[in-house]
């Protein structure tokens, strides 16, 4: 008899803080969950927590009663407006910043029990800190973002190289976000993928581009997830084409 | 000459289109195939070839070449035969002499078993690799018997104590492959430390210097890695395990010694992501 393989992980990472991880995590997961798609999103911002900011709700529990409670993961899901459901964490607890390896492997036992959804998505904080890579190596797959600014290709690259040379990991997915359109998400990727072509010697996969959009703040400030707002916009279409591609990620594996 | 007697029991007992394909060409060519060419007076070359062929085809082809072929030279072909068929035996072994655990080759067989097993049924099976540290010290100074004695109790301990469902292998001299079907990461750590302590705990009363290292690692149906591809991530991390310092349990996300011991940036690639970046801001101004 076959068994359920668990769920597929994959975590949104970037090694810059602020270029849209949180952004991107919050539609994309909207938008697979409007297409059908069970998904789950876990907030591994450890120290500074915020989807459940963006989404204007107040759990009463996070990822903290998990660590250091006696609750399972499953305890802490609820269900948000988007469509998907999250596991919360904690703003501004400095334990849960520093996350212990052995904690990380408990969340890390309870994510592979949870097998009822299609996806889940971690949501990490900025920096190559052991726990984001933690976090990146418990996801199956790792989707870098980066934007049109030195420092967040930079990083970026950073955050490909430490994974690969730590745990031997090859196969990145990339989103170009907040550019002006196709071309330059295209351009920003080529280069990117082309440097580590040249140094670390293998290609990165490219998962498309998120356009600059300027009712995102404003949104943002309503607690509003845009997806949602603006079903017919063009960061609408962005968030689906890209979400095609994620759905695509575990068959085009190796395996 | 060597060659020929090198590489002929290979053809034979190989490729019999092979070796028919080659005497046909030596039967149609009637100054003989380069097999006969070579002054090779030794029967036994030719029956190498020749198993294959009807006794009849032979002694008209052996006939042409001046040998006759006698009736009681086929006591060599049977010969021939029972080694071939020892050498058949010896390779289908799957137990290493000395440790009486699972050799090389059934750990290669397995570990591709468990990896589509895995895959099939989604549950996820874990791969450690131990290293003897200090094991050839004892080898030197002690001799090779201490250190096979060694060898021996661990592996006697290894059998007593394995569960039922996991593989021990020796892998090559001091190094051992444990698989372990439907095992987490987890629960292979626990193990793997158990493992460290029971060869730590033989050691101590042989009253030898010896520890071991670790390398573990889980494979999942997501995992991208063939066999062999998976095999190396396992070595790699056994070889931090020695690296840092030994009698320790390394698998990928064990806490770097270092904030990451990976190398960081350099100035070149650097540069190149520079060069990258420039013309996309040239780019912008241009359409600004
Ligand atoms: N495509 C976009 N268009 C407009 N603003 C964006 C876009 N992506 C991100 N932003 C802005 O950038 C801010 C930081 O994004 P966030 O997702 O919190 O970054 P991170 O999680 O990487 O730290 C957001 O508050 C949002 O206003
Ligand atoms: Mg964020």
């Amino acid at each position: 008899m076959k068994e359920k393989p668990g769920s597929f992980i994959i975590s949104v990472t970037s090694g810059k803080g602020g270029v849209g991880k949180t952004f991107i995590t919050t539609n994309l997961a909207t938008c697979l969950a409007k297409e059908g798609k069970k998904v789950l999103v876990a907030d591994c911002d450890l120290g500074l927590a915020n989807i459940d900011i963006m989404l204007g709700i107040n759990p009463s529990l996070t990822l903290k009663d998990v660590v250091f409670g006696d609750k399972h993961l499953r305890d802490v899901i609820i269900r948000t407006s988007g469509g998907f459901d999250l596991i919360p964490a904690s703003s501004g607890i400095r334990e849960m910043a520093q996350l212990l390896f052995e904690k990380i492997q408990v969340i890390k036992k309870m994510l592979l029990e949870i097998d009822d959804y299609d996806l889940i998505i971690l949501d990490t904080g900025a920096g190559i800190s052991e726990v984001v890579l933690q976090f990146n190596l418990i996801a199956h797959q790792n989707i870098v973002v980066i934007n049109r600014e030195l420092t967040s290709l930079t990083d970026a690259y950073a955050m490909v190289k430490v994974m690969y040379q730590v745990f031997s990991r090859q196969s990145f997915g990339i989103i170009a976000n907040n550019v002006c359109d196709e071309k330059e998400g295209l351009g920003i990727y080529k280069n990117i993928d082309n440097i580590s072509k040249r140094f670390l010697g293998f290609s990165l996969d490219y998962l498309g581009h998120v356009q600059q959009d300027n009712a995102v703040p404003k949104s943002i400030l309503r607690q509003e997830i845009p997806f949602l707002t603006a079903p017919r916009s063009r960061l609408a279409d962005n968030f689906c084409t890209i979400a095609r591609q994620v759905m695509n990620l575990p068959k085009n594996r190796k395996v | 000459m060597k060659r020929l007697k090198k590489t002929a029991p290979v053809t034979a007992a190989g490729d019999k289109l092979a070796i028919r394909a080659s005497l046909a060409e030596i039967l149609k060519n009637q100054k003989g195939g380069f097999l006969f060419t070579e002054k090779c007076s030794q029967p036994e070359i030719f029956f190498l070839l020749a198993e294959d062929i009807p006794v009849g085809d032979l002694g008209i082809l052996l006939k042409e070449k001046g040998i006759k072929l006698k009736l009681q030279d086929d006591l060599l072909k049977k010969l021939l035969r029972l080694e071939k068929e020892n050498s058949r035996l010896k390779s289908l072994s799957l137990t290493d002499g000395l440790t009486n655990l699972y050799n090389r080759r059934f750990f290669t067989q397995q570990l591709k078993i468990e990896m589509t097993r895995t895959k099939r049924t989604g549950q996820p099976f874990c791969l450690m690799i131990i290293d003897l540290d200090n094991f050839k010290s004892v080898n030197d100074t002690l001799g090779h018997h201490k250190g096979d004695e060694f060898l021996v109790n661990i592996a006697r301990i290894f059998c007593q104590k394995i569960r039922p469902t996991d593989f021990a292998c020796r892998y090559g001299g001091d190094e051992f492959a444990i698989i372990m079907p439907a095992t987490s990461l987890l629960d292979g750590i626990s193990i793997a430390q158990r493992w460290h302590d029971m060869i730590e705990e033989v050691a101590r009363t042989m009253k030898l210097d010896v520890s071991s290292s670790i390398g573990i690692d889980e494979f999942n149906t997501f995992n991208p890695f063939r066999d062999d591809e998976f095999f190396a991530v396992v070595d790699k991390e056994l070889y931090r395990a020695k690296k840092e310092g030994k009698s320790k349990i390394c698998y990928p996300g064990y806490p770097q010694k270092e904030p990451s011991s990976s190398e960081e940036v350099s100035r070149e690639e650097k540069e190149a992501l520079f060069q990258a970046f420039m013309p996309l801001t040239n780019k912008k101004r241009g359409v600004n």
